[in-house]
């Protein structure tokens, strides 16, 4: 017992002497290889394609966002491959906190009045306690108010909300993955349609190509459907990102730029070639 | 029987050793830089710097994560380690040297001298030889150590895009101060 003290504190006393000799920078590097260390930028932006990610801004910023979707690119030359027509949502968001993270957006398509809460409830680290993954939840709320003469609808009538979970990994600096449970939830649907709620699972993920272009990629299946006819939204695109302003160019079968609308409400065929070119440019400016 | 000798002797050592070479550490240590760009002025500060002075021999270290770096505008910080520094690949920045003249200093009485430090800076994954005066200071047993000195960005394989070229300048002050206590 007592020899086991004693070399303890021998090897105690070694190791303090050890810091004393040339490698002295050794022994510092050592000290903060295990520090905790908050895993950023995932993503580049807010959004991965149509959908959001796990991000959001830093305290304190606030995030102007416009998004356009043209009409499809099989229309031919006749619409200029869809650039005669477009939808388009603008919106304006504000980080709280670094993890609490408010929006709001109005859609072209539908009229469509839009806001979202997002919460960073887990972030990835590196170092002691790491975690390997974020988790974000996002609650959004949609109205629609494109008017409707032969129905008579209550306010509660043209609301629709979603919630998704949203879980992403960044692999390594270049590789991120997310994963998006999703619920989409009308409180009154057409006849035609079967469902008031909708369940998904979004997958997505982004390959940086260079410091400053990633290429990204979005699906989300849907497990129950609105109705028959709708289909699951695919999308792929880039992210250029200079400076405060981030440039996503993408190819999508959806129309719409909300959760509630992407998910549940796309008719489009992607392998038919009904497919959207859009962009979504967002520019950050730091209010504190 | 051998080891019941061997054991004192390696004690005798190793206390005798860390006596005569006890370095002091600041683990607060602070360094900062300040690019001047005519778009726009950056400016960091990392407060969680490690210093090591080595009071025999007078070697010193320095160690420092790059993601100890803040800036005022968060998305600058982002950009430093996503797109510049790299801070995946290369968490920190080091700096291993001497004090040339350090067995003229007298760190028995207060007062202010001048020293220089001699020896490699590691940023980004690229070594340099770097040479700079640091000034110390003693009152009260407390010594404070100051240093400034510039680096040029595109010696540490920093790639800055033409596009904000405007925005970052070619060469960077840095500065960094510790407090050792005696």
């Amino acid at each position: 017992m007592k020899k086991q003290t004693l070399l303890t504190v021998l090897a105690f006393i070694y190791s303090f002497s050890l810091l004393a000799q040339d490698d002295l920078l050794a022994s510092l590097e050592a000290e903060q290889d295990n520090e905790k260390t908050i895993v950023d930028a995932t993503f580049k932006g807010t959004r991965l394609i149509n959908g959001h990610s796990i991000e959001t801004r830093k305290k304190g910023v606030m995030d102007f966002i416009i998004a356009h979707r043209f009409g499809t690119i099989d229309g031919g030359t006749y619409d200029l491959f869809g650039l005669d027509n477009a939808t388009m949502r603008i919106g304006l968001e504000y980080a709280f906190s670094d993890r609490f993270y408010l929006g709001v957006g109005r859609s072209s398509f539908e009229k469509t009045y839009d806001g979202f809460v997002k919460y960073r409830l887990i972030r990835q680290s590196k170092g002691a306690g790491s975690i390997p993954f974020s988790a974000t939840w996002l609650s959004t709320i949609a109205i629609k108010t494109l008017k409707d003469p032969e129905n008579d609808l209550a306010f509660s009538d043209k609301v629709a909300n979603s919630h998704q979970l949203l879980i992403a990994s960044k692999l390594s600096s270049g590789v991120s993955l997310q994963l998006m449970p999703t619920l989409v939830h009308r409180n009154l649907i057409r006849e035609e349609d079967e469902n008031n709620d909708v369940f998904a699972l979004g997958v997505g993920g982004r390959i940086k190509l260079s410091q400053r272009l990633a290429l990204c990629m979005e699906y989300y299946h849907q497990f129950q459907k609105l109705n028959e006819n709708t289909t699951d939204a695919i999308a792929i695109g880039v992210d250029i990102e200079t400076g405060g302003h981030v440039f996503q160019l993408q190819f999508t079968n959806a129309t719409s730029m909300i959760p509630k609308g992407f998910v549940s409400e796309t008719t489009n065929d992607f392998f038919e070639g009904e497919i959207h070119f859009g962009f979504n440019v967002s520019r950050t400016f730091q209010l504190k | 029987m051998k080891r019941a000798l061997l054991i004192p002797i390696i004690t005798v050592l190793a206390i005798s050793q860390s006596l005569a070479q006890n370095p002091k550490v600041d683990r607060e240590g602070k360094a900062s830089f300040f690019s001047e760009a005519p778009m726009e002025d950056i400016e960091a500060i990392n407060e969680k710097v490690i210093g090591a002075l080595d009071m025999e021999k007078g070697i010193i270290a320095v160690s420092m994560l790059i993601k100890g770096f803040h800036f005022e505008r968060s998305l600058m910080e982002e950009h430093f380690n996503e797109n510049y520094l790299e801070s995946d690949k290369y968490p920190k920045a080091t700096f291993k040297g001497v004090i040339t003249n350090f067995s003229e200093l007298d760190f028995t009485k207060n007062g202010s001298f001048e020293a220089e430090a001699d020896g490699e800076i590691e940023i980004h994954g690229v070594k340099k030889p770097l040479k700079s005066i640091v000034k110390f200071d003693l009152k009260n047993s407390t010594l404070t150590a100051n240093t400034t000195f510039e680096i040029e960005v595109a010696e540490f394989d920093i790639e800055v895009p033409k596009l904000v070229i405007k925005n970052i300048a070619e060469v960077v002050e840095v500065k960094a101060a510790f407090n050792f206590s005696l």
